[in-house]
């Protein structure tokens, strides 16, 4: 994006049809347009399911081209600010007439004795209040010259090129890493493709909170194994993820699988199942009676109008609520508790059914993103960016004689600001007038 | 799950009545300032100092809640409200403070705002019920249990109140501009250039720090979920708050934007960060659903 520093340039020859395409995208205009653009389509995409608006709006070709054509716009805008920033923080207009002085935004005229070192006075003053100070020019027309805030003037470079640091490490990120998520209950493993190793949960604790209406921390011992080399052996927990290798395996929550047995009353024959909210289970060879698990209430208690609920995370009363079918046609509402067989009835004979336990599972979401050190660090120089355009104000001083040698004219002008020019003014304006009272 | 810490109730009562005094004395100084800009000079340090006391009393009853719920007061509609207020009252004292014209006349704009806020915390949850502003004592969730939560939520209050500050100004432009016999209001009201000036830094001022929040969200995401971004509506509306800003900053340093086109996206970034806070909360669910 670029500023009046640049429209401010003088033009010597025409613009070949490459420079003005150029100096098209890396235009404020552009910029601005993109970025209203962007706020617009993303307040229109927040309206949609989430899912859908990810999957058709912002990985969309037309949103990433948007994307594309900011980062375009932030490359060219901070390439053409390299050069006339430079001029403006290091080659400053020292001079200034009198006339200048009283044009500036903030200025006054400080009545003086009359001496020779009248300009000298208002170096110290200068110096006095932070200036950095140079005496220009010779005789009649010397000026003293003051200015602070250099560094304000390279902001919105900084800032720019920031984002441009951030965007491009996202892509980086996205080109050269990946997201997946798995997970698994004790002693179990699975396979990471994307990062060519595979993950074993050796322990898994669940940990309640001293006030146990809080969701408890889940810990996980992971090992990493690439082949048979261990990359990797850690604990992972929320807000605690472990990495290696610029990969990070990350606790993005837990399970409790309600653990079952059925006995066929007749032969005797039993199995063990684990099985989660929403699944079934089936009771008969044809599948036509079955139980669908509702809820897994771990510390289960009963509304007085018999509406289950947790008392709260602890497993101190585990009892699946579900509803038993047949064909098509609801049975009604069943309670199992743990280590309380109940036996229904199936065109098969009847079966018994029992809670006896639960595992604990995690979930966890792996991904790569080398892309990260550029997002962060790009983050911070953004902060310093923008600390740079809105804390540090660039402001100049000039003071010279004033038209009868009885006062000194002091003036001064604010890069993007003036707020604080005239207090600025004023202080120097104290600092000479306490500085001709003692001479 | 209702998760709740026990407060005796001398602690519980010194909580609401400090929250009511600092509500109750910030109305104070909203009428302190509405007579200034009505014409009365005098009034204009004595509001100031009234604002000063609700502030102190404000952050007495930050303190209190903060013992009560035995961590820092930064979650939830009712904790983050309250910051969020007290956060515009001190970047309000502060340019106060700060400049050597003192600007009074944002102070009748800037508390009104402010009590419109309260009135998010009182008065509009039993308006519309379906708005829930729950005052309950709650333990801190194992999610929110990080020290980025401190930073995130302090650079949100003040990105914020920095916006809110940038608006307040930004009505006494419009007022201004559109009715051209104020009278007295009109000798109390900065000039149109003051107030552009004002309104740019406050928004500066609100965008650093916005921008701060949105890292440190990305950067605690990051840690805690395994992305930095996660295309969330809350995190969206942030996003685009801090897109409407940044045109507007663009357009004012740039294109030299001063007039009704500056003070419009002011006003819509304004909007923006309402909904931000508000309307993303209760009409755009998503994973941030931690008030």
């Amino acid at each position: 994006m670029t500023d009046t520093i640049n429209a401010k340039l003088p033009e010597n020859k025409p613009e070949s049809p490459l420079q003005q395409t150029l100096r098209f995208f890396g235009s404020m205009q552009f910029g601005i347009f993109l970025l209203l653009l962007l706020a617009v389509i993303s307040a229109y995409a927040t309206l949609q399911e989430m899912e859908q608006a990810i999957d058709y709006i912002y990985s969309s070709w037309w949103y990433l081209s948007i994307l594309s054509f900011i980062s375009l716009n932030l490359l060219l805008c901070t390439v053409q600010r390299i050069r006339p920033m430079f001029r403006l923080a290091f080659q400053p207009s020292k001079s200034s007439s009198i006339a200048d002085i009283r044009n500036m935004p903030a200025h006054s005229e400080v009545p003086t004795k009359m001496h020779s070192d009248q300009l000298d006075t208002a170096a110290q003053a200068f110096k006095s209040v932070g200036l950095r100070v140079s005496v220009e020019g010779a005789g009649a027309g010397r000026i003293v010259f003051g200015e602070r805030g250099r560094l304000g003037y390279f902001g919105s470079f900084v800032t720019h090129l920031s984002l441009l640091v951030i965007l491009l490490g996202a892509l980086y990120g996205v080109v050269t890493g990946y997201e997946v998520t798995n997970g698994g209950w004790i002693d179990s493993s699975f396979v990471v493709q994307e990062g060519g190793f595979e993950v074993h949960m050796t322990d898994i604790r669940m940990v309640q909170e001293e006030n146990p209406v809080m969701r408890p921390r889940v810990y996980t011992d992971v090992t990493v194994r690439r082949g048979e080399e261990v990359i990797a052996q850690d604990t992972v927990s929320i807000n605690y993820p472990v990495r290696f290798g610029g990969n990070t395996i990350y606790h993005s929550t837990f399970l409790l699988f309600p653990v079952f047995r059925l006995t066929d009353v007749k032969t005797g024959e039993s199995g063990t199942s684990r099985f989660m909210e929403g699944d079934r289970i089936y009771l008969d060879a044809q599948r036509t009676t079955y139980i669908n698990i509702v809820k897994f209430y771990t510390n289960f208690s009963m509304h007085p109008d018999g509406t289950p609920y947790n008392i709260d995370y602890r497993t101190d009363r585990p009892v699946v609520g579900g509803v038993l079918m047949r064909g098509r046609e609801t049975v009604g509402n069943v309670l199992l508790p743990r280590n309380k067989a109940q036996v229904f009835a199936t065109p098969d004979g009847d079966v018994e059914v029992m809670l006896t336990g639960y595992d604990l599972a995690t979930v966890f979401s792996v991904s790569k993103n080398l892309g990260r050190p550029f997002l962060f660090g790009g983050s911070l120089l953004l902060l310093l960016g923008l600390y740079m355009s809105f804390f540090i104000t660039p402001e100049r001083y000039y003071a010279s004689k004033g038209e009868n040698d009885h006062s000194l004219l002091i003036g001064g002008r604010g890069y993007r600001s003036r707020l604080f020019l005239a207090s600025t003014l004023q202080r120097i304006e104290s600092e000479i007038k306490r500085r001709e009272e003692a001479k | 799950m209702a998760s709740l810490i026990e407060v005796s109730p001398a602690l519980l009562l010194l909580e609401n009545v400090l929250f009511m005094g600092a509500a109750l004395i910030y109305l104070a100084a909203t009428l302190g300032y509405i007579i200034y800009v009505r014409g009365q000079r005098e009034w204009g340090s004595f509001s100031a100092m009234v604002l000063k006391i609700a502030f102190i009393i404000h952050t007495a009853f930050i303190a209190v809640r903060g013992y009560n719920v035995e961590r820092l007061p930064f979650v939830g509609h009712y904790e983050f409200g309250n910051l969020f207020i007290w956060g515009t009252a001190l970047v309000y004292i502060w340019t106060e403070w700060r400049l050597k014209e003192k600007f009074y006349a944002v102070g009748a704009f800037i508390t009104p705002l402010m009590m419109f806020y309260f009135s998010y915390l009182t008065i509009i949850p039993s308006v519309i019920p379906a708005i829930v502003v729950s005052r309950v004592h709650r333990p801190l969730p194992p999610v929110l249990q990080s020290n980025w939560l401190s930073v995130h939520v302090a650079t949100s209050v003040f990105g914020y109140a920095g916006f809110t500050l940038a608006f307040a100004a930004a009505m006494i432009w419009l007022i201004k501009h559109y009715v051209p016999a104020l009278g007295a209001l009109g000798r109390m009201f900065p000039t149109h250039e003051a107030l552009d000036e004002y309104i740019y830094r406050s928004a500066g001022f609100g965008f650093l720090f916005h921008t701060a929040m949105i890292i440190s969200g990305a950067i605690w995401a990051d840690i805690s979920w395994g992305r930095y971004w996660g295309w969330d509506p809350k995190e969206m509306w942030s996003l685009i708050t801090w897109f409407v800003f940044a045109v507007y900053l663009h357009a004012r340093f740039t294109r030299g934007w001063t007039g009704k086109r500056a003070i419009a996206l002011i006003a819509l970034g304004w909007v923006a960060m309402l909904f931000t806070w508000v309307g993303v909360a209760w009409l755009l669910p998503g994973i941030h659903a931690f008030g």
